[in-house]
């Protein structure tokens, strides 16, 4: 993207804390982001790569909102962002049809907004037989697809997508990844898309960012940052050995 | 820096989520969604009981006739005062105690822990959160119109009368809605902090349901008391004493309750709101660390 334009969202020095109680009067202070600075800009497709545990989900709660970062400036030039979250609290005893209101209002949407989109909705997760009957009646698999085809009504400014491309059957994968690639060459939507896998990366996304020891250590173009993440991987592993360390 | 560029869009920064003034706006664009929660949760509460929405008269039911069995058979001698006479039948005395006391536990023991047991969506989704508390406390209400209906009938089947006194009643309550909102802000953010809260309020709410006029009239605490006038203010300190007394006012005299009785718990109640409002405002950017 060219870098005359403003970002919609951009993150200078940005850390995140968690205080981690250990008895009642000593907590401990728990960096899970320490530096990250980088900027999004619009219709970008802003891959986040690194191993588990190196505060990919938290950079999303800071760029969903729900929480604020602890140091840094972190500004939004207006857009809205979304999570694209699945299992969002469902309750049990309600049916599909009815969670599924439920979750777009909670996501922002207008009731006739997602009542609209309903048959689409039924459409997508394949639950035309099921839709009427209670969540606590289906697999987890019917749960996520419900979730994901929710998630995917809502239009955000910019969408929040945490690794949950694995949802469902093998067909059902195929068919979220379709939709959602459709969308990322649409674009008509900013997208961040957090993965520990290089190949998801480098199939849907023109940029990335990778994250390690709470602190970004490459970002720019895809190819690039993903060639010094494997490059890690691989040298990591020839260190190590056995299970890599991080920290 | 860049303050202008955060007023765009219905997004976030924390600032604006603190804001205290921003509460009533956040609510009114949110009101859509409670209305939701709360009819959802209702839905879901008495979907698979057989008996549906009359679990809301048993329960109320089933605690009058105990107490009324041990009041006034098993206790009768001792409890000779407590009715006071043929004009306040015990029952109705029970039940219009009951009812409103029920209430207040019922909401501030599922508001307590209405952010913990939504975590999913507290950690997930961007939304004005107070919204999940204030539908905790507005769930039970339908309990209370229910029961309250009960009362109205049981008050005029043993010989009571009604008039237009009786509308009185959505203005007490109204300060005891708000007392309940109040703590229920308070309380709810608390125990995201500190899980001890929850114990708290269940033991503080059995401790209540003695030190407040559920099953005994005020006239028999101060009639107890009149030897030592600091053990009625201490009584009277709990706004519940009033508000409860208020309600039998209203309904045996058909009449305005005493303004003095009044006066402590709305200003209890609105102390307790701001400063639930304000805490609120307050944990909201943390909150989703600590759940």
């Amino acid at each position: 993207m060219s870098a005359a334009q403003q970002p919609v969202i951009s993150l200078k020095h940005v850390g995140v804390s968690y205080w981690l109680r250990q008895s009642l009067f000593s907590r401990r202070k728990f960096w899970a982001l320490r530096d990250v600075s980088f900027d999004l800009y619009e219709s970008d497709s802003l891959g986040v790569i690194g191993k588990n545990g190196v505060g990919k989900s938290t950079l999303l709660r800071l760029l969903a909102g729900v929480m604020s970062p602890d140091c840094g400036t972190l500004v939004n030039s207006g857009v809205s962002t979304s999570l694209l979250s699945m299992n969002l609290g469902f309750l049990p005893y309600l049916s599909g049809r009815e969670n599924a209101i439920l979750g777009g209002m909670f996501q922002g949407m207008a009731r006739e907004e997602i009542s609209a989109k309903m048959e689409d909705i039924i459409r997508f997760a394949e639950l035309e037989e099921f839709i009427d009957e209670p969540v606590a009646s289906y697999s987890s698999g019917m749960k996520a697809r419900l979730g994901f085809a929710v998630a995917f009504q809502i239009q955000p400014d910019v969408l929040l997508i945490d690794e949950v491309i694995g949802v469902g059957d093998a067909d059902f994968q195929r068919k979220s990844v379709e939709v959602m690639k459709e969308r990322i060459c649409s674009h008509d939507t900013t997208i961040v898309f957090v993965s520990h896998s290089a190949q998801l990366v480098r199939e849907l996304c023109n940029r990335a960012v990778w994250i390690e020891d709470r602190i970004v250590q490459t970002e720019g173009d895809v190819e690039t940052v993903l060639a010094a993440y494997e490059n890690f991987l691989r040298t990591g592993r020839k260190c190590v050995e056995s299970p890599p360390e991080t920290g | 820096m860049g303050s202008d560029m955060l007023m765009g869009g219905l997004t976030y920064c924390s600032d604006k989520q603190r804001q205290v003034r921003r509460v009533l706006p956040d609510l009114i664009r949110a009101r859509e969604l409670l209305f939701d929660l709360v009819w959802k949760d209702l839905r879901a509460r008495y979907r698979y009981a057989v008996m549906g929405f009359l679990w809301a008269l048993i329960e109320p039911l089933m605690f009058m006739l105990i107490l009324a069995f041990v009041f006034s058979f098993v206790l009768a001698d001792k409890a000779s005062l407590a009715g006071g006479g043929g004009v306040r039948p015990f029952p109705v005395m029970l039940l219009s105690g009951l009812i409103f006391w029920q209430y207040f536990t019922a909401a501030l023991s599922s508001a307590t822990v209405s952010l913990v047991d939504g975590r999913n969506l507290v950690k997930k989704v961007h939304f004005t959160r107070e919204i999940i508390p204030i539908a905790a406390c507005c769930v039970p209400l339908v309990n209370l119109g229910i029961g309250f209906l009960l009362l109205l009938a049981l008050h005029l089947v043993l010989g009571g009368a009604l008039s237009l006194a009786t509308l009185w009643f959505p203005v007490v309550f109204a300060i005891q809605f708000v007392l309940t909102v109040g703590l229920a802000l308070l309380l709810s953010c608390g125990h995201v902090a500190f899980r001890d809260v929850g114990n708290t309020v269940a033991v503080g709410l059995m401790f209540g349901f003695y030190a407040s006029p559920v099953f005994y009239p005020l006239d028999l605490v101060r009639h107890a008391a009149s030897q030592h006038s600091w053990v009625a203010t201490a009584y009277m300190a709990n706004p519940m004493a009033g508000l409860l007394t208020g309600y039998r006012q209203i309904l045996f005299e058909q009449r305005f309750p005493d303004p003095g009785l009044l006066l402590w718990p709305a200003c209890c109640a609105a102390l307790v709101l701001l400063s639930g409002v304000v805490l609120f405002r307050r944990s909201a950017p943390t909150m989703a660390d600590l759940l």
